[in-house]
Order: C-alpha cells, then structure tokens, then sequence
C-alpha cells in the first residue's frame, strides 16, 4: 500500500444559498486502485465529482492530484489526467466508433488540418490492444450496445491522457446503472485493467455487489460528509449500507405479498414486435412477475408494446379478459394498464414542472370545474399523493428538477399508483435510485400487488427479480426461454443469471 | 487512513417524520416575486417616467393611440404562444394574416358577398393549420423549417392574389368591424383583449393547459401518461391558423387596404413579446398577460425613443435589443435556479 495517491482531497465544502452540498469532505485514492465513492442520491457525490471537474467550484479546501495542487476552479481537468465518464456517455449515435474516439483528442490534428485516419486508426488499435477489447472503428455507434457503448467511452478518455501522460484518475459516475450483469462485468473487468495499469479509478454506482467484487477500496458519504473509509476486504455489504443509510437495513428488498393465485389480468398471446417475438405469458391479480434477459433481448420493448405506445406487428394481449387493442397509451390507461418508464428524463417526467403538476396530470381533467381547474383542492390531492410514497420535501410547489433522482421516481410511482393500474408495469424501477428509496419504491409495488393489481417487473437486475418476484420469465433474442417461479429455491440470482446467458437450445423449457 | 468501521447500530432512532396532512406552507420569495413581477414594475416606472418627462405621455389619446396601433402584433403575439407552449414554432402566422386579408379583399372587389368571402378566409387559416400539422405532426418535420416554408409560400401567395399591387377600397363593413369604437376604445383592441381572457383561462385555469405545458415539457412523458398529443398538437395549429386569419379579416378593417408585401413587417415582433412575456408573470412558461406586459412596454420604450426624435428604425432595433435581453435574462435566471439544487 505504498502506491502514490492519485487524488487527495482536503476539506472540501460546498453550499448552495443555505443548503449545505459539501461539508468538509476528504478522501483520497491511491493509483492502481478502484475507490468506491458510495452514497444515497443527494449526499454530495455529484458535487464532489462536479468539483474535480471544474463544474461546481468549491467554498474552501484543496485538491491534489498526483501530488501537485488543482486550482480551483478547476479548467481543463483532462489535462491534469482526470477523465469523466458518465451514465450518461456523450457518444454520436450516428458517426462512426473512430469519428466519436478522436472527437476529444481533436482527432490528433489542428482545426483545419487534414486528419490522417490511418494514423488515428493506429493508435487506437494499439490502445484497444493494451485494453483488451476490439470494435470495428469503421462501425457507427448506433449499432454497438450500451456496454459497448461504455467501453468505448473508457477508451476514448484513455487516449486522450495517454499521450499526455502516465499519471491518470479515472471518474466513472453509475456507468453500470443501464446494463446487464454480464455486459456490466466486461466493463468493471476493463475499469480492473486501466487500475492495473497504474491509473486511480473513483467508481460511483448504487449496485453494492459490483463494489464488493471490485473495489479496493471504499468511502461513503452521506448528507455532504464522508462519514467513512474502509478497505473493501474489512467491510461488508449491509455495514456499507448502514453507513450509507446511517441506520441498519438489512434487506435490501420488500417481501413480495402472499399468492396463491388470482384472477388473470394481463394474458399475452404470441405477441410480436420489432424485437420481441411471438412471447406468451400471464399475470394475475395479487401476482409480481418479472421479465428479463440480456440487453437487447427485447424486456426494453415489450413494456412498449404492452402500453399502447407501440404497435405489435403480430399476436395479442388481453386484459381483465377482454382483448385490448390499444392505438395510444390514452387508451391503455383507461384499460387499467400504467407504465412506470424506464428511461425517467425521456418518457416520465417533465423535469422543468413542478411536482404538482407531474403527479396529477393523468387526473387533472377531474379536477376541471366551472371556472377552471380548483387549485386548492388539486394541491392537497398532490401533497397527499406525495406524503403517501414519502417524497422529501413534500412541496409540491417545487420544480422536479429540485428533487433528488429517487424522489423523482417516487412521484412517478404516486402519479400511477393513484389510479390503482390493474396492470401495473415497471421498466427498470430503481435504476439509479440509492437503496433505501429502491426499498420504499418496490415496497409500494408489493402493496399495490396485495391490493389485486397484476405487477409486471422488467429489470436487468436479477438480485431483485429474485426478491420479489413470484414468477420470472427470460427473454432472449426476444422469444420467451425459460420460466423459474419462485419457491423450492427455483428462483435465484443465480438461476437468472444462467438462464440468460444460455442459448435456448441449453435451456430444458424450465416451468 | 483511518479505516473507522464503526457502524449505526438498529437501535438508532428513526428518521424524522413528515407531518404529511399539513398542506406545505407557501413560503414568499423575494427573488420569485421580483422574477415574476419585474416586467410588468418595468412597465409600471417607464409609464410614469414618461408622464413626468413628456407632456404628451399626459394625454389619454397617447395611450389610446400606442394601444391600439399595437392591436395586430398583441393579436399575433398571442396567436404565437399557442404554439410557441407546445415547444414548437408557427412562423406562418404573419403571412396568414396577410393571404387572408389579400383573399377576402378581392373576393369583395369581384363581387362576391361579404359574408362568402369571409369564409373563404377563415377556410384558408384552416388549411394552412392542417397543411402545417401535417407536416410537423404528421409526418414530423422540424416547425421551424415547416412554417418557414409555409410563410414564404403564403408570401408568394398573396402577391398572385393581389396580383402584387396594394388592393384599396375595403368596404365600410370591414372598417368598422375593426375600428367603430366602443367606450373610445376601436373594436380590434377590444378583440385583442377578449382573446387575452380567453387564453389567460385555457392556459391557466384548464387541463388543456396544462397538457400543453406538459407537451411542450416532455412530449414522450405527455404520450404515455395519456395526453392526446398528436391531436392537441394537430389542433393547436389549425387553431393558430384559423386565429391568424381571423386577424388577417381585422387587418383588412383596419388598414383599409392590403399590401401584400407588409407580411415580413409582421413576422418578428409578435414573437418578440411572446417571449419577452415567456419571462414575466408565469415565469419560463408563455403566458398570455405576460405578453400583453411585454409588448405595452416595447410600444412605450419605442414611443419614449420617437418622442426624443429618434427615427423609425428605432423600433426594430429596440425589439430586437429586449429580446436578446429578456432571454438572456431567462438564461441566467434559469442556471442560477438549476445550480441551486445539489444532486
């Protein structure tokens, strides 16, 4: 453990007006090796990551990265060695994998130079070389998946310290948060390489087993403090949790309600989509079913096509019995079908409104009155909607963009919740959201389970399929391959995982 | 390092509790209030200013005469918000107005009944409004470059009509349809004002309203939380049509004439303080008495100008110079607000 550090941080503090984002924060990360920075939405990651890169400048304190001062604010940082690589990746989806590697190293030329490909070409083979993955750089990025995606976005910050130096901090903020186990392993093994090729590595992410296996090390922080720092080989999972939550919690995840069985609610038969294809199953009342399968295996699509948004382009789903053959999302909801999207920012919220107006607009019509809409009584249906999923702070006054992401998706549950959805369907329901707002959330699921609604999970994360469900189905190349249901030990993390990774013709049509 | 592994035990207490029947107590905001009520304060002091400064600002005529020689651009203006909410744009406006004008007039001057070629206006705002939703809704081509489109089209339009000279001699019905006075004040400020109520109560009083804040928001979230948002988008247009035509007949009456190249005259302003208004009243959204707000204080500041013996040029470059400002202002408002919440 006598490896330089890589990035010391002292006291750092930050408030915004009077809320406090920073307070005295230090930690500090060795080369070679990969820090977890760990926290619940709101405890000042973000602004501590937003500070290294010059985004938010600091009240006080001081930074040092590889032994030399940063100056605050900080310009450039990627001269300094430090990259950024977010979530939300920054690839061009419709140039190709070379043009969108060479963007932020100015493709090796001046602005009106002509840009030598084959050199350009050379160098990333080479460096693909030393990292261990392969992409046509001729391909455009609209075809590679989200874990190429990602694995692309290391590699092009890499080239970009490279020819700089050797002294490099790498910052991955939730860069697992869409992916898949297997697709997310190949990018914490590529995250392990550029450790071990000597650089620091901060790696942000809400999902604790990737830490565990991972990291060497680990702070957490809460409410703008690091509350502590500990070697991951000293800790375990449910203390790290504990110290995020600063309480005990030991589950992760809610019970789901007691079933045996129920009135069918959703039957789908033989639906076909773009990707999914000719998928059958039910779900019943009181009943959590979840759907599953690698990315791009067609989960993504089938919560689409079961709402109205999409048309199916064969087969056919019924609900409460009655065969639904929706042409708008307006036509599903009135079915009793809602749909909890995955992607929040693009298809749930309008982050600019404010609570008020996002958890009451599918009933607002119901609130229309002769001299237009009655406010006050509007208010109190929101602050009620909002006290009953514990949005903090409970102002439905406040713009969405003022609530932390698991907030957010808490009033996107209460706005479908309301209507007591006969189908409810959730896509990725806690992505991204810490692990005591992923608790609440799917513990609301579970009540509206218990309370008769049919509860159709589709998640990439196998852990909680397993918590929760009763029944999951795998999906892959869009077709339905295995079936575990829940009891006798049939329905585990493990289970999942090797029922998607295996070709179907391995499969032996488990029930 | 200090690798403290010390750690909360259960017994903690728990978290505080919300009181979550209390309704959330509103809280005055100073920076909210003065965001909300600058512009119309701006007016307010340059009003009086005015009166202070220029005998002629203590005149009732001179107020009666700025408003109403600004009739047609709050009309536009307004007409504009209707679109401008749904996040999209209808340039066409302007010109619709003048095809209108250009078609009523020489189907009256070739004989054809009033009441006739009236509604072949009207008719013409309806299909420019499907032509537009057609293609942004439809088949969804950008509103910017589709409406542009559609102006240069109507331009071109309305110099065949009027085959490119100014028609004169609009019968009496259509002048007094927009200038016959009521309590002094002509008839088309009059209508300007009615569609202020009436769009200040869509906007801020129905769900249509919000839907189209919502859709112009996140149209994705809008669809699949149910909101008809082809349809309303669709409809917005033919409504933004059918109103541009309405003000094209008003155009007619008050003019007593039509030129078929005032078109491009009319084309910014009305988004200039449909903007500017965007930044008043209902902050950051387009609201109706914002923009009222908006274009009173453009036609005092530029008539102040005038008064001082500044040329015409003055009102271009005075609508021009606020509406960098007001959105500039916008900008910086709405950063300052983003950046005060930490994630």
């Amino acid at each position: 453990m006598s490896a330089p550090f890589a990035l010391e941080v002292r006291n750092l503090a930050k408030s915004y007006g009077g809320s406090v984002a920073l307070e005295d924060v230090s930690l500090t990360v060795r080369a070679g090796e990969v820090h977890a920075l760990l926290g619940q939405n709101g405890c000042g990651k973000s602004t501590l990551v937003k500070s290294l890169t010059g985004v938010v400048v600091p009240d006080s304190g001081s930074v040092d990265v590889f032994g030399e001062p940063l100056a605050m604010p900080t310009i450039d940082p990627h001269t300094r060695g430090i990259a950024v690589i977010h979530q939300d990746i920054g690839l061009v989806e419709s140039m190709t994998v070379l043009e969108n590697l060479g963007i932020n190293a100015r493709y090796g030329t001046r602005l009106l130079a002509p840009v030598n490909v084959r050199r350009e070409k050379a160098i990333y083979e080479e460096l693909m070389e030393r990292l261990g993955v392969r992409f046509d750089l001729d391909a455009e990025v609209s075809t590679l998946s989200p874990a190429e995606r990602a694995l692309l976005a290391v590699a092009r910050a890499m080239r970009l310290m490279d020819t700089e130096s050797d002294k490099q901090l790498f910052i991955l903020d939730e860069p697992t948060a869409a992916l898949s186990k297997p697709e997310a392993d190949r990018l914490l093994v590529l995250m392990r390489r550029v450790a071990d090729l000597g650089a620091g590595v901060i790696f942000v992410s809400h999902r604790l087993s990737e830490v565990m296996d991972v990291c060497d090390r680990a702070t957490v922080m809460r409410a703008g403090r690091d509350v502590v720092h500990v070697a991951i080989s000293d800790t375990s999972r449910a203390e790290l949790v504990a110290h995020m939550l600063g309480r005990r919690m030991d589950d992760f995840f809610p019970v789901p309600p007691a079933f045996a069985g129920g009135p069918t609610r959703l039957s789908v038969e033989g639906l076909s989509g773009d990707r999914v294809s000719n998928v059958s199953f039910t779900a019943h009342g009181g009943e959590v079913v979840g759907v599953t399968g690698l990315a791009g295996m067609g989960q993504e699509e089938l919560p689409f096509l079961l709402c109205g948004e999409q048309k199916a382009t064969a087969g056919g789903y019924s609900i409460d019995g009655s065969r639904a053959e929706f042409s708008t999302p307006s036509a599903a909801i009135a079915a009793g079908v809602a749909l909890v999207p995955g992607n929040r920012l693009r298809d749930g919220v309008w982050i600019a409104g404010t609570a008020e107006e996002n958890v009451t607009l599918p009933v607002i019509g119901s609130f229309s009155a002769l001299f237009g809409i009655r406010g006050p009584a509007l208010r109190k249906r929101a602050t009620e909607l909002m006290g009953n999923v514990q949005v903090t702070p409970n102002r439905p006054d406040y713009a969405l963009a003022a609530f932390s992401g698991g907030n957010q998706q808490k009033i996107v549950f209460a706005k479908w919740l309301q209507l007591n959805p006969g189908v409810l369907l959730l896509d990725e329901p806690t992505q991204g959201v810490d692990p005591g707002a992923a608790k609440a959330l799917l513990g609301d699921a579970m009540d509206a389970a218990a309370a008769g609604s049919a509860v159709v999970v589709f998640s990439g994360d196998h852990e909680q399929l397993a918590a929760i469900c009763h029944r999951v189905i795998v999906l892959h190349h869009g077709e339905v391959i295995a079936e575990l249901t829940r009891g006798s030990g049939g329905l585990t993390e493990h289970a999942l995982l090797e029922a998607c990774e295996a070709a179907p013709s391995e499969i032996s049509a488990a029930a | 390092m200090s690798a403290s592994t010390a750690t909360p035990t259960a017994t903690n207490p728990p978290p505080l509790k919300h009181d979550f029947t209390a309704p959330p107590k509103s809280q005055f905001s100073w920076a909210g209030f003065t965001e909300r009520w600058a512009l119309v304060g701006g007016l307010a002091v340059l009003v009086i200013a005015c009166i202070i400064i220029f005998p002629q600002f203590r005149t009732a005529s001179l107020f009666t005469t700025m408003v109403n020689a600004q009739s047609l651009v709050l009309l536009l203006g307004l007409t504009a918000t209707v679109i401008l909410r749904l996040g999209d744009f209808d340039l066409s406006i302007a010109q619709t107005m003048v095809a209108t004008g250009a078609i009523v007039a020489q189907l009256v001057k070739l004989g054809v009944p009033a009441p006739l070629a009236i509604l072949a206006g009207l008719a013409l705002g309806v299909i420019v409004g499907l032509i537009n939703a057609l293609l942004v809704v439809r088949i969804g081509v950008d509103s910017f470059v589709a409406t542009l489109g559609s102006f240069t089209a109507l331009s071109g339009l309305s110099y065949l009509i009027t085959n490119s000279r100014i028609i004169s001699g609009i019968p009496d019905g259509f002048v007094d349809f927009a200038r016959s006075q009521l309590l002094g004040i002509p008839l088309i400020t009059w209508y300007a004002w009615i569609l202020v109520i009436v769009l200040w109560y869509v906007y801020q009083r129905t769900p249509l309203g919000r839907y189209t804040l919502f859709i112009g928001g996140n149209r994705n979230a809008a669809r699949l939380s149910g909101v008809p948002v082809n349809r309303i988008r669709a409809g917005a247009y033919i409504v933004s049509g059918l109103l541009a035509s309405f003000i094209g007949i008003c155009f007619i009456g008050y003019f007593g004439a039509v030129d078929p190249s005032v078109g491009g005259q009319y084309m910014l302003q009305p988004f200039a303080a449909a903007f500017l208004g965007a930044t008043a009243i209902s902050v950051g959204r387009f609201n109706a008495f914002g923009t009222v707000a908006a274009l009173y204080l453009l036609t005092v500041g530029i008539t102040a100008l005038q008064l001082l013996g500044a040329q015409t040029w003055v009102s271009n470059v005075f609508y021009g110079v606020a509406l960098m400002v007001a959105v500039t202002a916008a900008k910086i408002a709405g950063s300052r607000r983003g950046g005060g919440q930490a994630k």
